[in-house]
């Protein structure tokens, strides 16, 4: 929307005449008209009384709104957000997926193959068992992928 | 929305079978153990083996309900 035909709008809002709204703000009636018409543009010092007048800032007043750009750059940021979030899901699904995996492989390992779950638990060099590291990095990784799933599925 | 609820599910029943299986295992590993070995530790200590699995399941089963209610 351009200035002349906020200056029109706002006038309107308010009910008022051209010659009350020049007379509120100082100028000849012929001003106002010139300005709605398009075939002028008010003076900074006018352009500062009709905001302080109407209650509008002076970006609004001044910024024409050109909504095919500013629908295209909001529509590209929803466009990267989605991905960001599409990204992030999956990586959350494949963390949770990859935790519960090992988990589950560790617990068949364990069950069928007492030995090689032994090698695992003397592998520690610290004094936590190598197998309940492992563990631990399984339910970390869960955990974390559950985390990250529900963080990019939920509504802010 | 319902292949991850029902992904997550599947998950969930397939940890609690493996927990139940290990945990059976080192039960019986356990009480082979007092009886024939001279383990201290009571045939209870097998049980903390299921911790990580029940976390797990929970994880699982609150992300597949999430997700149910969200299609719902």
């Amino acid at each position: 929307m351009a200035l002349s035909e906020k200056l029109y709008e706002h006038r309107k809002k308010r009910a008022l005449s051209q010659e009350q709204l020049a007379e509120q703000l100082g100028v000849s009636r012929q001003a106002i008209s010139k300005w709605e018409s398009g075939k002028a543009v008010p003076e900074t010092d006018t352009l500062i009384s009709i905001s302080k007048y109407f209650d509008v800032s002076l970006d609004y007043l001044m910024k024409e709104e050109n909504s095919i750009s500013e629908n295209a750059v909001s529509l590209e940021v929803h466009q990267t957000e989605a991905t960001n979030k599409r990204e992030k899901r999956i990586l959350g699904i494949a963390t949770c997926i990859i935790g519960v995996v090992l988990l589950i492989a560790w617990g068949i390992v364990s069950v069928f193959m007492p030995s090689a779950s032994e090698q695992i638990g003397t592998s520690s060099m610290i004094t936590i068992d190598g197998n309940g590291i492992f563990l631990l990095i399984c339910l970390v990784a869960i955990i974390a992928g559950a985390v990250l799933l529900l963080k990019s599925t939920s509504n802010k | 929305m319902k292949t991850i609820s029902n992904l997550f599910l599947i998950l969930a029943v397939l940890l609690s079978d493996v927990m139940c299986a290990v945990v059976a295992y080192n039960y019986c590993d356990m009480m082979w153990g007092i009886k024939y070995a001279g383990y201290s530790a009571p045939v209870s200590t097998a049980f903390l083996v299921a911790i990580p699995f029940a976390i797990a399941i929970v994880v699982c089963v609150v992300i597949a309900l999430y997700f149910k209610k969200r299609i719902g």
